[in-house]
């Protein structure tokens, strides 16, 4: 989309980013409505995008990088399978954000390593070295405090027990427990049998655990982030780590198939 | 016209960026003077990281319009191939465990539909483009709503895939089903340390926090409201686009909204108070003694600017429903640093 076609006829098109995102994932608009909207779109984040990464981003960012970040955008948002698929004007934007920021995170890796690279360091696998291990545990382990604190916050208190236990569940199915540990763990009441129906009830707890879960975590994440307690950058990885992005796929995929 | 390897040369040497390039994908670029089911996977990959910069990003679009429009069966290798391996992937999707090789096939769909977007996008091409696109992600739905249903219940063998490409794509892309096995893969090394948190037994509602100093230096910014003639005064226009869901009160029948408290707002900052389906019903009052400026009540809403407080507040919202007052109370805090 380096190249926007200037459309033969005039479209015309509704005002916001959310729609015009969604006239660009749309699969039944004709390509010069769908370039017609990469356009808006183009023009309405770059008039935003510089000042968002200066603040976001983990490194500096040239007028150079700003345009690969916000191509990326635009390459996300009018082709393949994973386009824009909210709601309001408010995800759109959030949508926005998060990719520009995936994609200046990349460009921000890249330079590190090539740093690395030249200074000619070897390039360790952060994965395996045991301070950054124990670091990233310990970062995850205070945000996802600091979002157990805050669910008293937005649920009722006797609702409370309950909810951590669910995202607990999911936390802890995300870092490899299986199925069959968990059940034991939150899916079979005190003293219950292990029949199949047991099993069953107990295993379709656990998926709902596991869902109720996703969602306050999600929830509570957002409003840290959203006080200003933790910027976008500090909570990638406990946004993984939930799944954050994960409960639109499927709303997505069905959107398209209806 | 240029082949793809001398084309992509620059692009594809320039490390580190490109270390996922193998001798594989060099191989399907040599020499190829039209796009073929590989190479619309290396090329597709190159759209979906944008690594090509401006200048590369121009002569490759320059190149696949060409390509796209010296014959209308120019494309048909990378369309067959999609269809075909759309079929293998809906097919392994039944398997008991998802095989690390269905994340790489659904990956190689993705690039090769990224690259028929592309080349629709550019215009001018035959329409039997456009159309297959459309087909194409229409099955690629489908067969997604399964896989996504399935990963509820199995998790994908991803230990057996060490794949460069798709580490970077999935740290590109946080939603995609079969980036997400890739990403907590690397995450569970990365975290292998974790342990849950000591929670203890937090149940009083912890204060609304925000950044003092940026409030006291925002003034009000209206253009973001002034969309609507009449509705200037109206806070709740901002809720879907700038609130975010920060406290319930009442059993969760009224919702506070924080509206420019994170660092990255440009607005100004207050919070919105109102029911869950929207507007105000039963809401008598929302107070906030402390308050430079005191809270207002919009058309749909109550408003209550930070602007001003520069300790703990309390906000008081009484409800009045069947009858009957209640009143509930929230602490905000400022933190200076």
């Amino acid at each position: 989309m380096t190249e926007i076609q200037t459309p033969v006829f005039s479209v015309k098109l509704p005002s916001s980013l959310g729609s015009w995102l969604l006239v660009l994932a749309g699969i039944q608009v004709s390509p010069i409505e769908r370039n017609l909207a990469a356009m808006r779109v183009l023009s309405h984040v770059r008039s935003w995008v510089g000042p968002y990464l200066r603040r976001s981003s983990p490194c500096l960012l040239d007028e150079a990088d700003l345009d690969e970040v916000v191509q990326h955008l635009l390459t996300r948002c009018s082709t393949g399978s994973s386009r824009f698929r909210g709601t309001s004007e408010g995800e759109a934007h959030k949508w926005c954000m998060r990719v520009l920021l995936n994609r200046a995170r990349d460009l921000c890796r890249n330079r590190r390593r090539l740093m690395l690279k030249d200074s000619e360091q070897r390039i360790e696998n952060e994965a395996i070295d045991p301070d950054l291990t124990e670091l990233t545990a310990t970062e995850l382990g205070r945000i996802l405090q600091a979002v157990v604190e805050e669910l008293a916050r937005l649920h009722r208190p006797q609702d409370l027990e309950g909810l951590e236990r669910s995202l607990r569940c999911l936390v802890e199915a995300r870092l490899g427990a299986t199925i069959e540990e968990q059940m034991e763990a939150f899916g079979f009441s005190p003293d219950e049998s292990r029949s199949a129906e047991a099993c069953a009830r107990a295993r379709n707890r656990v998926y709902k655990y596991r869902e109720r879960g996703r969602s306050v975590g999600c929830e509570a994440l957002s409003a840290l982030v959203a006080q200003g307690r933790f910027d976008d950058e500090e909570v990638v990885d406990l946004r993984r780590l939930l799944g954050c992005g994960l409960s639109a796929s499927l709303s997505v995929a069905k959107g398209q198939l209806s | 016209m240029h082949t793809l390897d001398h084309l992509l040369a620059p692009v594809l040497h320039r490390a580190p960026a490109n270390a996922w390039v193998v001798a594989e994908d060099f191989a399907a670029l040599a020499g190829a003077s039209a796009l073929t089911a590989r190479s619309a996977i290396v090329v597709g990959r190159l759209l979906r990281a944008a690594d090509c910069v401006r200048g590369e990003r121009e002569a490759l679009d320059e190149w696949l319009l060409a390509s796209a429009r010296s014959s209308t069966t120019a494309l048909d290798p990378v369309i067959q191939a999609t269809y075909a391996d759309l079929d293998g992937l809906a097919e392994s999707l039944s398997a008991e465990r998802l095989a690390a090789s269905a994340l790489l096939l659904r990956d190689e769909v993705e690039s090769r539909i990224s690259v028929l977007g592309h080349v629709a996008l550019l215009g001018r091409v035959d329409d039997g483009v456009v159309a297959h696109e459309r087909r194409l992600l229409d099955r690629i739905a489908s067969v997604d709503v399964i896989a996504i249903e399935r990963m509820r219940e199995t998790t994908a063998d991803v230990a057996s895939i060490a794949n460069p490409w798709l580490s970077r794509a999935a740290a590109l892309d946080l939603s995609s089903w079969w980036l997400d096995p890739v990403a907590i893969h690397e995450l569970r090394r990365r975290a292998g340390t974790f342990r849950w948190p000591r929670t203890g037994s937090i149940r009083e509602r912890p204060p609304i926090r925000f950044r003092g100093r940026r409030v006291g230096a925002l003034g009000p910014v209206t253009h973001a409201m002034a969309e609507v003639v009449g509705c200037e005064d109206d806070f709740a226009q901002l809720v879907p686009t700038h609130g975010t869901l920060v406290a319930r009160l009442f059993d969760g029948e009224v919702e506070i909204f924080a509206i420019g408290l994170g660092i990255t707002e440009g607005i100004e900052s207050g919070l919105y108070v109102r029911r869950p389906r929207g507007g105000d019903d039963g809401i008598e009052a929302v107070q906030a003694p402390s308050a430079a400026i005191p809270p207002s009540r919009g058309p749909s809403g109550w408003w209550v600017p930070l602007a001003g407080i520069a300790s703990a507040a309390e906000i008081i919202v009484r409800l009045q429903e069947s009858g009957e007052a209640r009143e509930e109370r929230l602490v905000i805090v400022p933190e200076t640093h």
